[in-house]
Order: structure tokens, then C-alpha cells, then sequence
């Protein structure tokens, strides 16, 4: 059976102004759709059809000889990964459980913040900022190139950002500062977070 | 064209000077002081510059090159007549056509993935003089197999052409729909300047290139 994309959670002009339409009209409707359609066309016939999603990821990922289908099955599961911790009105501050994890592990929002975006900023040509957390609730900021993803080293990401040019390029051009200060301020769906923390450390 | 000449290459040379002062100001000597060296020894570099000379270094570089053999669509350079006899018995030897050429770096252009570029270099082989390779990112053939990196194919080749496929180089034209710039950049690319490009390969003046 071949995948299909999960519907975006919300309407594509639902997280303006902060993220266009158009974009998310080309970054869904185009690049997302497109990863999914050449990922189908590769495990069409092959066992890969009956895994799960993660399952087709991580056997592809082959041990870091990744196969030609990694590069679009990752790309399917990041963005899914990535609609899901935004919202309309998004951004403020997580609570709870996830907060003090936050301060534990960095000493502040604002300090964990910081990482993130650097993270993104450091991460050269195109990749993704993540937020990590273990068993414990340790959380760390880690960043991938192109596709990879932190699941292929076994680890749980709870966030991340994609810093690929095309998921800022219509709205900001080069400044992927700016794209990322809105991300972290005004699209983050903390409660998505939140959940995601809680099945890590369950 | 004005953010990606103003902005990023602009960037990419801001980036790389300031990175090369703090460097020499802690006393380093470089092994080259023109763009190109630079490029070639990246390898020997400590690793803080190493990484700026890379990254923002091979920025300068290749955009210098991409730039320099742009032309206006109207412009006879764009033509393939503008092809010199030298060049031209090159890509006879190497891919008999030059739609093949152009066929086979539109389709190396296409296949790579995220940011990087494709290049038409020149392999100092006289049987085959032409070839094709890609990097990632503003890595380069000249810089040779890099530490820690996939292998390049015809690591230390001369490229002659190139063809930027990070997605500022067409995001604003033409969205994601690559292929379409790659249609459009052969309507502005100037045979004339990659037939300058290949004369200075052969001549070993491989920074006249990038002058």
C-alpha cells in the first residue's frame, strides 16, 4: 500500500503572517508531496511497503550507507514532524514538566533558545535544528544535514525547524535569522512539544 | 540576481575576509594569499579556518566563477556558435555532442540533493579532457577529497562550468520546480567565458578564472 501524507493540521494561510501561504502552498503542496510520491515509486513491490514510516527510514538509513529511498522517506518524515510542532498563534513559553526540563537542561528558555538558532545558523546548506530529549528528560540541541534526522541515532526528537532555503526563501530570502526568531517566537506549538516529551520519558 | 549577487556572494566574501584577519592576526601564515590557492589547500588549513575557507571561501570562489560566465540572453556569447574550436574538440572527445554536455549536466544538476553544485571540469586527461562531477554545499572539485566527507568524483579536477543548484540560485523565479532553471540557465550561459575558462585550464592559470 503506498503512504500518503497526513493533511497539513491547519488551513495554509492559518500561520500568517508569520509563514505565507505560498509558502507553505510550494513547501507542502510541492516538496513535501514530491518526497512522498518519489519515496512511493521506490519501495513500490518491495518489502519497504509493508513497514511503518519510521520503519522504512531507519532500514534505509542502512547503518549510514543510506539506500536512494532515505533521502525521501527522512524528508516525508521530518515534515510531517515539522507541521506538527507549529500552530496559528504559536511560540510563548512551554509549561510544566517540559519547562523544567528546559531549565534543567540549558538554565534558561532564553539559553536554550539561543542553542537552537545557532544550531540552525551553524548548520551549513540545508538541514534541520532539533530538540532531543532521553529516557531521563535530558534534552540537548542537535543538528542534521540535508535529510538525516536524530531517530537514525536512536534518539527521540520532540522539536525541530527546518532550515532548508525553500522553508524560508519566499518569506525572508537569505535572512534565515529573522525566519528562525519567528519560528521560535511566534509558530513553536508548545503542546505538541509537551506531548512528544512525555511519550520520550514515559 | 541582486540577492544572489548582492547578498549571498557578497556574504560569502565578507564572511571569508573576515575570517582570513582574525586568523592572520593571531599570527598564522597562509600557504596562498589569491582565492584559489587558498581553495586548493584547504586541507592543510587549522581547523577554524579550514571551515571558513570551505564554506565561505568556496562561496567566493564559485560564485565568482558562475557569474563571470552568465550573459544576457540576447548576447551572442549564449550561443553555441560562441563554442571555441578548442573547447569544441574537447566535448567532442569527451561527450561527442554538445547536447549531450548539456544533457548530462542538466541531469547531474538535477539529481543533487539539498544544496551543492554541478561542475564540467577539466580532468587532464587528453583522451578525455571533460567531465562531469558534483559537490555539496560550496565544497568544489579543488579542494580535493575533504576529511570526513563522501568521496568527489574527479577529486582535483578543474571546473570549467558550474551550475548552482542551492535553492536561492531559483526559489524566487521558479519555486521548487528546478528543472525549469536549469532549462533557463542554459539561455544565459556564455560559451564564450567557458571557453576562456577551458584555455586558462590548459594553461594552468586556473585564477584568471575566478579574476
Amino acid at each position: 500500500m503506498p503512504f500518503t501524507l497526513p493533511p497539513l493540521p491547519y488551513a495554509m494561510d492559518a500561520l500568517e503572517p508569520h509563514m505565507s501561504k505560498r509558502t507553505l502552498e510550494f513547501h507542502y503542496g510541492k516538496h513535501h508531496q514530491a518526497y512522498l510520491d518519489n519515496m512511493n515509486k521506490q519501495i513500490a513491490g518491495s518489502e519497504l511497503e509493508a513497514k511503518t514510516l519510521e520503519g522504512v527510514v531507519l532500514s534505509s538509513w542502512n547503518n549510514g550507507s543510506p539506500t536512494p529511498v532515505f533521502n525521501n522517506a527522512a524528508q516525508v518524515w521530518n515534515h510531517t514532524f515539522f507541521w506538527e510542532n507549529m500552530k496559528p498563534n504559536g511560540g510563548g513559553a512551554p509549561s510544566g514538566k517540559l519547562a523544567d526540563a528546559i531549565n534543567a537542561s540549558f538554565g534558561s528558555l532564553d539559553e536554550f533558545k539561543a542553542q537552537f538558532k545557532n544550531a540552525g545558523a551553524t548548520q551549513f546548506g540545508s538541514g534541520w535544528a532539533w530538540l532531543v530529549a532521553d529516557k531521563a528528560g535530558k534534552l540537548t540541541v542537535e543538528k542534521t544535514p540535508n535529510a538525516v534526522t536524530p531517530l537514525v541515532e536512536g534518539k527521540t526528537p520532540i522539536l525541530t525547524m527546518d532550515v532548508w532555503e525553500h522553508a524560508y526563501y519566499l518569506d525572508v530570502q537569505n535572512r534565515r535569522p529573522d525566519y528562525m526568531n519567528t519560528f521560535v517566537e511566534k509558530l513553536i506549538d508548545w503542546e505538541a512539544v509537551a506531548k512528544r516529551f512525555e511519550v520520550a520519558t514515559a | 540576481m541582486e540577492l544572489h549577487y548582492g547578498t549571498h556572494y557578497a556574504g560569502y566574501v565578507k564572511n571569508l575576509n573576515a575570517g582570513l584577519t582574525d586568523a592572520t592576526a593571531s599570527g598564522l601564515k597562509l600557504p596562498a594569499t589569491d582565492l584559489t590557492g587558498l581553495i586548493r589547500s584547504v586541507k592543510s588549513l587549522p581547523a577554524q579556518l579550514n571551515t571558513t575557507v570551505r564554506n565561505q571561501g568556496g562561496g567566493a570562489w564559485n560564485h565568482a566563477l558562475y557569474f563571470k560566465h552568465l550573459a544576457p540572453p540576447a548576447s551572442p556569447s549564449v550561443q553555441a556558435a560562441a563554442i571555441s574550436p578548442q573547447l569544441k574538440a574537447a566535448i567532442t572527445l569527451s561527450f561527442r555532442t554538445v547536447e549531450n554536455v548539456t544533457a548530462e549536466l542538466t541531469a547531474a544538476a538535477g539529481k543533487v540533493f539539498g544544496s551543492g553544485w554541478a561542475w564540467l571540469c577539466y580532468t587532464g586527461n587528453s583522451g578525455v579532457p571533460l567531465a562531469i562531477t558534483t559537490t555539496p554545499n560550496q565544497d568544489n572539485p579543488l579542494m580535493g577529497n575533504l576529511p570526513g566527507a563522501p568521496a568527489v568524483k574527479l577529486a582535483g579536477c578543474t571546473p570549467i562550468l558550474g551550475i548552482d543548484v542551492w535553492e536561492h540560485a531559483y526559489y524566487l523565479k521558479h519555486g521548487p520546480k528546478r528543472p525549469e532553471y536549469l532549462a533557463d540557465f542554459w539561455k544565459v550561459l556564455s560559451w564564450q567565458a567557458v571557453s576562456a575558462n577551458y584555455a586558462a585550464a590548459l594553461a594552468g592559470n586556473v585564477a584568471a578564472m575566478v579574476a
